[in-house]
């Protein structure tokens, strides 16, 4: 086929644009340290610590805060460079891991096992979904990675048909409202969602995630750093780990307490006061931890690969453990 | 062969109801006078010729038949019944072929006659009828694009024909054919209209057309658009184009036109149109005016 | 070909993006062929396309009918054009919200958005190719006594065709984007959410694979199935000289 030269030569001015653009970059470190997070308890450190000031006091005022709905586009602002850390689940971890080829951020510590179950209307068994929409997070998020290979463990597609399941990423928020109108037959969540669709949306738990894993240590928060920072600013994620640590502390120190300042940050960013009862229910699900979970990360990156959504690659680089290391040292 | 005066007489009031009544009709269009008072009676069988330069109002009066343009004034009615529209006994065939480009000579006979109700076995009855009539075998599955001329314009006079129409109304249907081709239409429209004896209407600013083809050749001119003269042509059919006798008919009421026209004073711009017109067209090309003949004008009756 | 896709492979290894954010062309064939070979991108295809009969055939259904009435009723024109010239301004992303808010998240959300987004172009072109036909066309339709659905499915309808399919191939490539769009509104298959899954999986040749199915696919029906419609009916009309 042959290309008119107008053509060809707006298509390379197009580019040459693009390009000369994307080097004008701000120096990262005249910025302030990002964090990032999501309005779940599952983030609880991240809650607590970010409404107490625990980072901000850490890390020295220079901090800036966003929160995202799930995992894939807090990813892709740690990979753009847009925040220098953040709480996320495993999933969209090792598949950033692997899609950047091991370049673009590592696991400094865990944060929360457990904390993901998946609730339904009234299926009894897997087989009972078949033919029905079951919704997740995000598409390829920890919990969308749990439902699919769930899903295939017991002889069902997660693409929809005759024989699957049609697996369906929806907001949280929607999949409360989707599931209470009965347009979900059931949903994985991250909590308070999985507790909050039983209390409120008269659903049952079908699958705790914890039943699933050896020892019950589901990957479900841990703590990313963007390689850029790891490299360009280690005194400020040191800093950040050292808040992080001290902060899961304070959790095991005191779970009901604890539990009550994470459901007062949840309450404040989604509007949405829950019920002492669900509060419970919820944190009863969730142990926190500062242990990266290696071999957890490694099985998730399995799956991950088994479904398509990460490239096959090796991530037993992925966890950096130095930094955790240095703040026991102490 | 004399100044044909006997053969080209005044019309004479014939008895009986007429086919098509015109009494008393004018016409404006804003401010312009399209037509003046205008009474003309056709009776059935008739091949009446409206003939006149452009703005005469021939077109206009046309379509006032076919009931497409409602006069502003006066009455125009068919078998007794004033004309409030377009009906199924008057048929419209224009100067354009009309044709439905996207359906074969065939389906373009079919498709009025079973819009018109008629069953399909009758209605390809009548287009196999046709074909032959208007020369057009071997051509019915051609589209409309792969005709010429002629062909497509007698494609649109099988599918008027197709439809038996007690009246046709004709609105200048051979102007835009070469001079041959219009001649041969000539001869096939008066082998058909020998052949039904239809009343035909026949709009057209070509002398020598409305004298080869009609029974009468209303002679209109412009500003006002008004009848001139209402004339009876007495020649026998089929009519030679090149009959001495016709020529000398076309050449009279030519300088009956001319006259009137200069009467009327028309705009300059007007004038130099119609002798661009005339000088492009082959049958108008005569000698010039010949004083003598002013005295001829009491032959064609009416006083101007 | 040779030259931009050249450059591509140059600027994915020299520009300012690591590759895998900027994959160069044989990454992004390998995507293709994976996609292609698994039955995810038949699949999308398939998706995309059945929402494309009902939604852009529910758009002609509607877009047609409504074009004829705004050129043949002088009523319709004063009520309907200000609107529909004003709204079809209107990207068809913009449609998103209503779609969502009326419709839920459902297969009605995603066919709003197509129709939306071709409706009103088709009935504009549809409007000012019944406006030019033939007025002599009319003239004899009249004189002949054709009349009613006959006159306008007959003789409307056929004559205002080449105007009608080329406002019906501007339509579908707007029905086309709107597609893409309103398939990110949820998860639902079909291409727009193959590129989004490349998206939320960061897997920049997955999306780059997707683009070129869209283009491919958009391309193929406009040059495939609407020129030959076209050309057909232009040769027919007698619009083209047929070939001898």
């Amino acid at each position: 086929m042959r290309v008119p030269m107008p053509r060809a030569r707006a298509l390379a001015l197009a580019l040459a644009t693009l390009w000369s653009a994307s080097c004008h970059r701000a120096p990262a470190e005249a910025r302030p340290f990002r964090l990032g997070f999501f309005p779940n308890v599952t983030h609880a450190q991240a809650l607590v610590g970010v409404d107490d000031g625990t980072f901000a006091g850490a890390i020295g005022g220079q901090l800036e805060t966003r929160m995202f709905n799930a995992g894939p586009s807090a990813m892709e602002a740690v990979l753009a460079g847009d925040v220098d850390a953040t709480y996320v689940g495993a999933g969209p971890a090792v598949i950033a891991y692997l899609r950047s080829e091991g370049r673009g951020l590592h696991v400094v510590a865990g944060a929360v096992s457990g904390g993901s179950v998946l609730v339904v209307r009234d299926a009894a068994t897997p087989r009972d979904l078949v033919r029905k929409r079951v919704g997740s997070p995000q598409y390829g998020n920890t919990q969308d990675i749990s439902l699919r290979t769930w899903l295939r463990a017991n002889g069902l597609s997660d693409r929809g048909g005759e024989r699957g399941v049609e697996v369906t990423p929806l907001a949280n928020t929607e999949i409360m409202a989707m599931f209470r109108r009965g347009d979900l037959a059931g949903a994985w969540v991250p909590e308070p969602w999985g507790a909050r669709l039983v209390a409120e949306g008269g659903g049952r738990i079908l699958v705790d995630e914890r039943t699933l894993w050896p020892d019950g240590m589901v990957p479900a928060t841990i703590l990313v750093v963007s390689r850029r920072a790891i490299e360009h600013r280690r005194t400020q994620v040191t800093a950040l780990l050292r808040a992080h640590v001290e902060l899961t502390r304070r959790w095991v120190a005191e779970p009901d307490r604890f539990a009550e300042l994470a459901h007062a940050g949840y309450a404040r960013r989604t509007g949405k006061k829950l019920p002492a009862a669900v509060v419970r229910d919820a944190f009863s699900r969730m142990a926190p931890t500062t242990d990266p979970m290696r071999n957890a990360l490694e099985e998730t990156a399995r799956r991950a690969q088994a479904l398509g959504f990460a490239p096959p690659g090796d991530v037993s680089g992925i966890v950096d453990g130095s930094l955790l290391d240095e703040i026991a040292r102490r | 062969m004399g100044d044909g005066g006997e053969l080209l007489v005044p019309r004479r009031k014939r008895r009986g109801r007429p086919k098509i009544d015109v009494r008393q009709v004018g016409h404006r269009f804003q401010q312009l006078v399209a037509l003046h008072d205008v009474n003309i009676e056709v009776h059935a069988g008739e091949f009446v010729c409206l003939l006149g330069p452009s703005g005469c109002g021939k077109t206009t009066l046309l379509y006032a038949l076919a009931g497409l343009v409602e006069p502003s004034g006066g009455r125009i009615s068919v078998d007794g019944v004033e004309v409030k529209g377009p009906g199924p006994e008057r048929l419209l065939v224009f100067q354009e072929p009309a044709l439905f480009p996207w359906l074969t000579v065939r389906q373009n006979l079919l498709f009025p006659l079973r819009a018109r109700g008629f069953s399909r076995e009758e209605a390809e009855g009548r287009a196999r009828a046709l074909i032959p009539l208007v020369h057009l075998e071997g051509f019915v599955d051609a589209l409309p694009h792969q005709l010429s001329g002629g062909m497509r314009m007698r494609v649109q006079l099988g599918r008027a024909l197709a439809l038996d129409p007690a009246v046709l109304l004709m609105d200048e249907p051979f102007a835009a054919l070469d001079a041959q081709t219009r001649s041969h239409m000539h001869q096939l429209l008066t082998r058909i209209w020998l052949r039904d004896r239809k009343t035909v209407v026949f709009v057209t600013h070509d002398v020598h057309e409305a004298l080869v083809l009609g029974d009468r050749v209303v002679v209109m001119a412009a500003r006002p658009g008004r009848v001139l003269q209402d004339l009876e042509v007495r020649l026998a059919r089929p009519r030679d184009p090149d009959d001495e006798a016709l020529v000398e008919m076309a050449r009279r009421i030519r300088d009956e036109l001319r006259r009137a026209e200069e009467a009327g004073a028309p705009a300059p711009d007007a004038e130099r149109e119609r002798r661009e017109r005339e000088e492009g067209n082959e049958h108008e090309r005569v000698a010039p005016q010949d004083d003598r003949r002013g005295g001829s004008t009491p032959d064609l009756g009416v006083p101007l | 070909m040779a030259g931009p896709l050249l450059t591509w492979a140059f600027l994915s290894r020299l520009g300012p993006w690591p590759h895998w954010l900027f994959p160069d062309p044989l990454a992004v064939g390998r995507s293709f062929a994976t996609v292609l070979s698994d039955g995810r991108l038949p699949a999308a295809v398939a998706r995309s396309l059945g929402r494309m009969v009902q939604g852009y055939g529910l758009s002609l259904a509607i877009g047609v009918p409504l074009g004829i009435a705004m050129a043949r009723s002088a009523v319709v024109n004063a009520s309907l054009r200000p609107l529909v010239l004003g709204l079809q301004a209107l990207p068809s992303i913009c449609w998103l919200p209503l779609a969502i808010l009326w419709f839920g998240l459902s297969e009605g959300a995603i066919l709003f958005v197509v129709v939306m987004g071709s409706l009103l172009a088709i009935a504009i072109a549809a409007e000012d190719a019944v406006a030019g036909v033939d007025p002599v066309l009319l003239r004899a339709a009249g004189t002949l006594g054709i009349r009613g659905l006959r006159f306008h499915l007959g003789v409307l309808l056929p004559a205002a065709l080449p105007g009608v399919l080329t406002g019906a191939k501007l339509g579908w490539s707007f029905a086309w984007r709107a597609l893409m769009a309103g398939e990110l509104l949820f998860v639902a298959g079909g291409l727009g959410q193959l590129l989004q899954a490349g998206r939320e999986t960061l897997d920049a040749s997955l999306v780059m694979a997707v683009m070129v199915a869209i283009v491919v696919v958009g391309v193929a029906v406009d040059q495939g199935l609407f020129r030959m419609l076209e050309l057909r009916v232009r040769r027919r009309w007698g619009l083209v000289e047929a070939p001898a």
